[in-house]
């Protein structure tokens, strides 16, 4: 067996050795990688900065911990900037997961930047429904959810003193992870009560997106990793997302060149094989 | 029969036409009508949360005791796992015990399942993403240029061709121009079939000729 027709069928093992190196190696050193921003991103963080300060905007996590790697850089990154902007944040999420995840970036970041609950932020928890919970948020906020996470009625909370209905916010960022997600959150919040959304998705799942985006139904939208570092770069505080970007440049290098030196073998030895056929 | 066949298909188009009418009438009849289902509907979402866990318990619990022997152990894994966080869940969703398994046992397991995803990407892309055509040759210049332009290192080659006449070479505006035209048109006929599809159903379903829902015959 050549060379070549050894590297044609690599194991796929080393494949995940070199894959884990190019991810493990530039996670030890934390360098934050400041990315270049594309308009679909600098919108969402437009549209919030353009806000009026003490705004109330509603966060929704729509994901669970499978794609914490990707989501949840984007929403320290947003809670980060509300929280610049002194804007007061409503948690929930469409999957049942999602509350505890926003909570877990709360209790961080409540006591470090003097955060009340119920007056900044609160947390309204999880409720079955998908996009029949968006639409009843349109009549009342108390119809799906007549308590937050803990138990305490809305009207208990002053943050909810003016803020009745989904029209009462002033923007909602639904960060997505697949159904019931920020295609809903477009479909009611934003063409029946007229309040912009915005968001985050998995790179993956970003380009399905971008209809919505020129068509003006979305307001912005941060795709995967580079997405959320695109927003920590806007908002001047390297996060997690920052540090990531090292990881994935070199992943992706890795891929090119796995995909290089595939299709260079495989012509290599269709060509060997068509002259010695000739031949 | 008029229980199992009319009468779902009745309740099915009254729901459905209430529904679309409660969207482009926005008058408090109809809208309390439409709240009122709305309603109904999370309910009955939740008890179908309530089924699915059943289920779940007592297929787990059948392949536990007479499944084949080398599954056994996973399906008890599932059993204890499923009680034990619903005991801890009664503590409240708060609480120590709850916490630990959420922060210390879920979150990992399942960020480590998703992040497995990138090293069979890796492998898949070196055994199966091959020029094998002109279709797949423009595919894979496409992928070549996005994978490179979506990363830092698409900004360090091209970097030069910023700001100068040949500014249409930097690979982070390709990328978007890719995404923002190529990619959008393409995925806008998609959605707008779907959404013609979905349409077409949704009208079937109102007037009864597609009810495979009901399951049966």
């Amino acid at each position: 067996m050549t060379f070549l027709e050894k590297l044609d069928r690599l194991d796929r093992r080393i494949i995940f050795l070199i894959i884990g190196i190019a991810v493990f190696v530039p996670l030890l050193f934390r360098v934050p990688i400041k990315v270049v921003q594309s308009p679909i991103v600098q919108d969402i963080y437009e549209g919030i900065q353009a806000l009026p300060e003490g705004s109330t905007i509603m966060l929704s996590f729509d994901y669970d911990p499978s794609t914490l790697a990707e989501l949840q850089p984007m929403a320290e990154a947003v809670v980060k900037h509300c929280i610049q902007k002194k804007h007061r944040m409503v948690f929930m999420g469409l999957w049942p997961q999602g509350p505890k995840l926003a909570q877990g970036i709360m209790d961080e970041m409540a006591p470090r930047y003097n955060l009340q609950y119920g007056v900044d932020y609160v947390n309204l928890g999880y409720k079955t429904g998908g996009i029949v919970v968006i639409s009843s948020l349109g009549s009342s906020i108390a119809d799906p959810f007549p308590t937050d996470m803990n138990g305490t009625p809305l009207r208990e909370l002053p943050i909810f003193d003016n803020v009745k209905t989904l029209r009462d916010f002033a923007y909602v960022v639904s960060l997505s992870a697949g159904d019931p997600g920020i295609k809903h959150w477009v479909m009611i919040a934003k063409d029946r009560f007229k309040v912009p959304v915005g968001g985050g998705v998995t790179a993956v799942s970003a380009p399905a997106f971008y209809a919505y985006y020129n068509s003006g139904q979305l307001e912005g939208l941060m795709g995967g990793l580079r997405g959320a570092a695109e927003y920590e770069t806007l908002i001047d505080t390297p996060g997690t997302a920052s540090y990531g970007m090292n990881a994935q440049n070199w992943a992706h290098l890795m891929i090119i060149l796995f995909i290089i030196i595939g299709n260079t073998t495989m012509l290599v030895l269709k060509r060997r094989k068509e002259k010695s056929r000739v031949r | 029969m008029f229980w199992k066949r009319q009468f779902p298909i009745l309740i099915t188009a009254f729901v459905a036409v209430v529904m679309i009418a409660a969207y482009f009438i926005p008058k408090p009849g109809i809208a309390d009508t439409r709240d009122n289902l709305q309603v109904w509907f999370q309910i009955v979402v939740m008890f179908t949360m309530i089924l699915g866990l059943l289920n779940l318990l007592f297929v787990s619990w059948h392949k536990a005791r007479k499944g084949r022997k080398e599954d056994r152990f996973y399906n008890w894994v599932t059993i204890f796992s499923l009680l034990g966080t619903i005991v801890a869940g009664f503590f409240g969703i708060n609480s120590p015990a709850f916490d630990f398994i959420f922060n210390n046992i879920y979150t990992p397991l399942s960020a480590t399942i998703f992040s497995l995803l990138a090293f069979y990407v890796a492998s898949a892309s070196f055994r199966a993403f091959r020029a094998k055509s002109i279709m797949a040759t423009i595919l894979l210049i496409t992928a070549f240029i996005v994978m490179l332009g979506r990363v830092p290192l698409g900004d360090w080659i091209s970097g030069w061709a910023q700001g100068t006449s040949l500014g249409f070479l930097y690979l982070p505006n390709i990328t978007n121009w890719i995404m923002e035209v190529m990619n959008m048109a393409g995925q806008r006929a998609v959605l707008m079939g779907a959404a013609l599809g979905l349409i077409a159903t949704g009208i079937k379903i109102i007037l009864g000729i597609e009810r495979s829902y009901l399951g049966g015959e």
